[in-house]
């Protein structure tokens, strides 16, 4: 299945969203396998930062969201992300940057551009947007 | 009667330390200090809180609100604070309202001047940093960063977000 001209990044936390309702960097954050203490994480994002084909999809494995950022997968691609193939209304950004000590400016630069990308925020009521 | 220019001093020296209310039990006590202004009021001439008092403040009650796989160290809390009050002694502007956020430990304060962005992100076991830049939705952005942020770097970074850049943008 073709790639659609957005993709849709859920917001799990709400300090994620600015007052001006602009998504925030920690959003955009891939996380590595071992968090900053050096445990191992019981989630982490091994196939990259991944989105959902449509605002339900990037929600549905979440218990809490504060909405999705949309993002232009046009302006995406011209900053050089590269997408897997979507699969089950996931798809992967698979060359975005760990978010880890040695990779944090690369992944801070990466993350700013990824926000250039986002073309609006949406709050979302999961059970009016599940498919019907 | 007190007079204006020690009331004056009062607040300012409350301002700190007391809660607006508490500010006002005392007012209740010694009156409004002109006599042509109705009782009931209060004509205390506060400073204006500048954009620095109020993140501080805000952070400070960060432990208190939030709960979760993301609250920031305190360790990182503290960074942010000493930073923040230090750069605000050394700037020469009055910086746009920060921002805070959370991500697993750490504590991120963002600024935005228009295009410009500037992030102080704390860590609990790690240099603070600095990431900025200016955005662009047309052709990709232009950032840098500095990876130990010192109070004088913050300051010069926030002082760059309210330069003029000619086009407006970030008026």
């Amino acid at each position: 299945m073709p790639l659609g001209d957005y993709v849709y990044r859920a917001i799990s936390s709400k300090s994620w969203i600015n007052r001006n309702k602009e998504v925030k960097d920690p959003a955009f954050r891939r996380r590595w396998r071992y968090n900053d203490i050096g445990e191992e994480r019981e989630l982490w994002d091994d196939d990259g930062l991944s989105f959902g084909t449509s605002p339900y999809d990037a929600c549905k494995h979440l218990k809490e969201n504060f909405g999705v950022a949309k993002l232009s997968t046009e302006l995406m691609r011209a900053r050089g992300f590269q997408f897997d193939e979507p699969s089950e209304g996931q798809v992967h950004v698979t060359n975005m940057p760990f978010y880890r000590h040695e990779d944090r400016e690369a992944a801070n630069t990466k993350t700013f551009q990824m926000r250039e990308c986002v073309v609006e925020y949406i709050e979302i009521d999961m059970a009016d947007a599940a498919p019907s | 009667m007190i007079g204006p220019e020690l009331l004056l001093t009062i607040a300012m020296t409350a301002r700190a330390t007391v809660s607006p209310l508490r500010l006002k039990d005392y007012c209740d006590r010694v009156g409004s200090y002109s006599a042509t202004k109705p009782p009931g009021r209060y004509y205390v001439p506060l400073p204006k809180e500048n954009s620095i008092d109020v993140l501080l403040r805000e952070i400070e009650t960060i432990t208190d609100t939030q709960s979760g796989e993301h609250v920031p160290s305190m360790a990182a809390i503290k960074q942010s604070t000493a930073l923040i009050q230090a750069a605000g002694q050394l700037i020469h502007s009055s910086p746009p309202a920060g921002e805070v956020d959370f991500y697993h430990n750490e504590l991120g304060v963002e600024w935005r001047s228009g295009n410009r962005i500037l992030r102080l992100t704390s860590f609990p076991a790690e240099a603070p940093r600095l990431d900025y830049g200016t955005m662009s939705t047309g052709t990709q952005g232009e950032y840098s960063s500095d990876n130990l942020a010192t109070a004088e770097l913050l300051a010069i970074r926030l002082d760059w977000l309210s330069e003029p850049i000619g086009d407006g943008s970030n008026a």
